[in-house]
Order: C-alpha cells, then structure tokens, then sequence
C-alpha cells in the first residue's frame, strides 16, 4: 500500500513539475485570471528555477546600458568605476545594467542609483556629492553601419545625490 | 493502456550511477570555480554595502526565501562576531559543503545544504543574476533527487552509504531533467524566430557589437550580412531541432555536438565562458551516455571489417613466427 501510494505522489509530482514548467514557458500563466495559481508558480520559481521564461537574448537582444558615476570633494571631482576584475565580473555588470533598465521601472532605477551612491558615500566620506549618469548604447544596424553610422551614447538614466 | 505502460517505462528507466557521480564532481567543481573567480570582487557584488546593498536585495525577495544577510545576521547574534567576518564565514562554509558534495561527502545533506546556500547568494547578488545562476540552481535542485553519492564518494569509502549501480530515481530525475532542457531549448528557439532580429541576423550582429560583450572587432560583419543571417537561422534551428534530434539516436550526436559548438561560440564571442561551461555540462550529463553508446555502436558497424583483417593479419604474423622458431 505504502509503495503504491508513494508511486501515484511521484509520478503525480513530476506531471505537476512537468506541467508547471510547461505553462510558464509557453507563457499560459499570464492568462490565468487567478491570485493563488501566479503566486504558487512565482514562489515554486523562486526556489527551482526551472519554472522560468528561457529567452537566451529573445526576442530581441536590446541596447546595453553603461554607467558613469562622477564622485565630487570639496576640491576635485572623480570618476568612480564599479570593481570589473575578469571576464565574469563583466557579464555580471552587465546583467546589473539590464535589471536596471528592466521594464523602464523608474523606482527600480532610483533604488539602485542611490545604492551605488551610497556605497561611494561609504568608501569616501570626503565625498560630497554624486552624479550618476546612465547611457544607452545605441547600435546601429548592418546596413546603417555600411553608411557610417556608430555606436551612439544617447542619456537614459540621470540623477545627482548629495551627501546631506 | 499501451500509452500509460508507455510512457511509465519512458520515465522509470534506472540509470547507472557513475553518471550521476560523475554529474554530482562536475557540478560541484563548477560551483566552487563559479564562486571563487568573484572572489576578488566578492565584498562588492555581494556584501553588505556592496553595488547594491542588502536592504534593497532583500526587499526585493519574499520574506519566505533564503538571503545572506539573515545567515549573517544569525551568525552575528549567536557568535557576535563583526559583519566582515560573519560574511567570510559564510562563504568559507558555502566552499566546505561544494568540497563536500564533490568528494561525496555526506552527499544528500550537502546536496541540500549547497541548493539552499547557492539560492541564498542568488538572491543576495538578485542584480547581477544571468543565465549561469539560474541553470547552476537547476542543476542543483534535480541533484537533491539523484542518489549521487552511491558512486566514486568518500560516503561508501566512509561506509556512510552502500554503493549502488543503478538507480530508479537517478533514471527518472535524469529524464525529467532531459525533457525540461528540450523545452527549455525549444521555447527559447520559438521566442527567437518569433523576432525580425534573429529573422535577419541583426540579432547576431548586435550581439557582437555591444561593447558590453565585445571580444573582438567584428565590424565587418556588415560587410557579409549572410554570415550573421545563416549563425541567426543556425541558432533558431539547432535550438528548437534539439527537442527532436536528441531522441533520434541517428542524430543525437549531431545534436548534442551542435550545441556544444554553439555555447562554445557563446563563450568565445560574448565571453559568458561559465554559462557555456554550465550548459555543455548539462547537455552531457542527459545525453552525454547515450551519445557515447551511439558512438560505440557506430564505430563498431564501421570498423568490424577493418578490425577483423587487422586480428587476421595478426594471426597470421604470430603463426609465421611460430613456423620460424
């Protein structure tokens, strides 16, 4: 009895699992007009993973973001870059300015600048001032290249914090 | 009837254990090398008044999931010890149960442990999270139901555990885990030819041209735009061809081989070298057996002939010198 019924939670287990990832990739899981089934799956996400939309630069790859930070004394201003070691810490820079950008959420944005901010706030209390500038680099495309088009800076993100 | 009998046989087919331990030293070794090449940036990508602060990580997590900073706020309160030193703790204790889990050491609860601990770091760096965490976590979560210590681990040297052969629920974790990467694979060449982007290459061109990614100076590109537009088309197909070819056994080493060149390529051309690392590793513990029988059984049909004249030539040789003498 025991091991037949350990059969059926197993089996039944890995249909759920199944059908979970399933409806998460196949993005059925936004038509569901329910309140308990998004934050089931969100929470069995947060734990497994294996429940999440699998893009791998799709749709679309976007425009990459870059940050510039000025950090301003009482007598000289700084640029203040972000600790990039090896290949790893790039990638990781990277993905920091895609969840930046994510969704054009400005409180997200505001969240993370003042982050950064204070983290140059910490590491130098001479610092009176910071100025955070975000730009999106624009890539033209091939035949837009071929005319003599570059990569263009245009200013996506741009807020200034003081120290009092 | 036929169906069900089917499919239940489909999914509980044992599996032999090496491959699993093989998965469990792989994994391990990974999560150790992933960790410790941040470990100069360490303080900053992860610590408590890093690039982003702990606040605004945990606050962007449910109160229900594991973060760094509760661990180090226990640690600080039972021990009291500095944050600088809590944080190092943890990660010394995070490196002894991945070293655990590598040699196989108490290998279910370390198993564990390192799921719990890895998703602690993810969600504490939750802003510098891409690709290689979300599929080191996978990875890790199949390996809690894989009885990976059964082989090759110091539990059996340790008479901690019994070795085993096979495995009913290393061979049914092992399945799931194949077909959740064939719809992974297969969503994700969906999403791609459902975009103009990766319809005319632009998508590869791009790629290339950020100079967050940019390894090499690939602008003339542009200049043969049907390189970019076949590597587009190629990526498309090889991603959503995988689902299918992987089952062939005619194909699946064409398959399993196209999208090791394709993380390969990933890792040259955009340097996400331990995203393409965990990738192929993945690829290779499902389908990495079954390749290897189908090369075997290849090779054999192919060269029976040649090995037969080569053994008969042999034979002949050993004859001769035994006429000699």
């Amino acid at each position: 009895m025991i091991r037949y019924l350990r059969k059926v939670v197993i089996r039944s287990a890995i249909f759920l699992h199944l059908s979970i990832v399933i409806i998460t990739v196949s993005h059925l899981h936004e038509k569901v007009y329910s309140n308990i089934f998004p934050a089931l799956n969100n929470l069995y996400s947060a734990y497994t993973n294996t429940n999440r939309c699998f893009g791998f630069f799709a749709p679309e790859v976007y425009n990459d973001l870059s940050v510039n930070m000025t950090a301003h004394s009482d007598s000289t201003s700084k640029k203040y870059l972000f600790k990039n070691v090896n290949f790893e810490t790039r990638v990781r820079l990277y993905s920091l300015m895609g969840h930046f950008g994510e969704n054009y959420d400005t409180v997200q944005m505001s969240l993370f600048s003042r982050s950064w901010a204070l983290k140059i706030f910490t590491e130098d209390p001479k610092v009176k001032s910071v100025d955070v500038k975000v730009d999106w680099n624009v890539i033209p495309t091939m035949p837009q290249y071929l005319k003599g088009q570059r990569i263009q800076h245009s200013l996506f993100y741009s807020t200034h914090f003081d120290a009092n | 009837m036929l169906l069900t009998s089917k499919i239940i046989s489909f999914f509980e087919t044992p599996v032999n254990t090496r491959q699993l331990a093989y998965f469990r030293i792989a994994l391990g070794a990974f999560c150790i090398l992933k960790i410790l090449i941040l470990f100069p940036a360490l303080n900053d990508y992860y610590g408590q008044y890093g690039i982003i602060q702990w606040a605004i990580s945990k606050a962007a997590i449910g109160p229900y999931l594991p973060h760094l900073g509760d661990l180090s706020n226990f640690l600080i309160e039972s021990f009291s010890i500095s944050a600088t030193t809590a944080f190092y703790t943890i990660f010394i204790s995070y490196i002894f149960c991945l070293l655990s889990l590598t040699f196989g050491f108490l290998t279910r609860i370390m198993a564990i442990i390192c799921w719990l601990f890895h998703l602690a770091w993810m969600n504490t760096g939750g802003a510098f999270v891409y690709g290689v965490d979300v599929f080191t976590q996978i990875s890790l979560f199949y390996l809690l139901f894989m009885p990976s210590g059964k082989y090759l681990s110091l539990d059996i040297l340790l008479k901690i555990s019994k070795p085993q052969k096979t495995s009913l629920a290393g061979g049914m974790t092992k399945r799931v885990f194949q077909l959740q990467m064939c719809i992974m694979y297969f969503s994700s060449g969906v999403e791609k030819v459902s975009s103009v982007q990766w319809r005319s290459g632009e998508a590869i061109w791009r790629a290339v041209m950020m100079p967050s990614f940019k390894q090499f100076d690939l602008t003339w590109l542009s200049n043969y735009t049907f390189i970019p537009f076949t590597l587009g088309w190629l990526t498309v197909l090889i991603e959503i061809s995988y689902c299918v070819l992987v089952w062939i056994p005619k194909f699946r080493v064409l398959a399993i081989f196209s999208v090791i060149m394709l993380h390969i390529s990933i890792g040259l051309f955009m340097g996400m070298w331990f995203f393409s690392v965990v990738m192929i590793l993945i690829s290779l513990f499902c389908y990495g057996e079954e390749c290897y029988e189908d090369i075997k059984k290849t090779l054999s049909k192919y060269n029976s002939p040649f090995l037969i004249k080569i053994k008969q030539i042999h034979k002949k040789r050993l004859l001769g010198k035994a006429l000699n003498s």
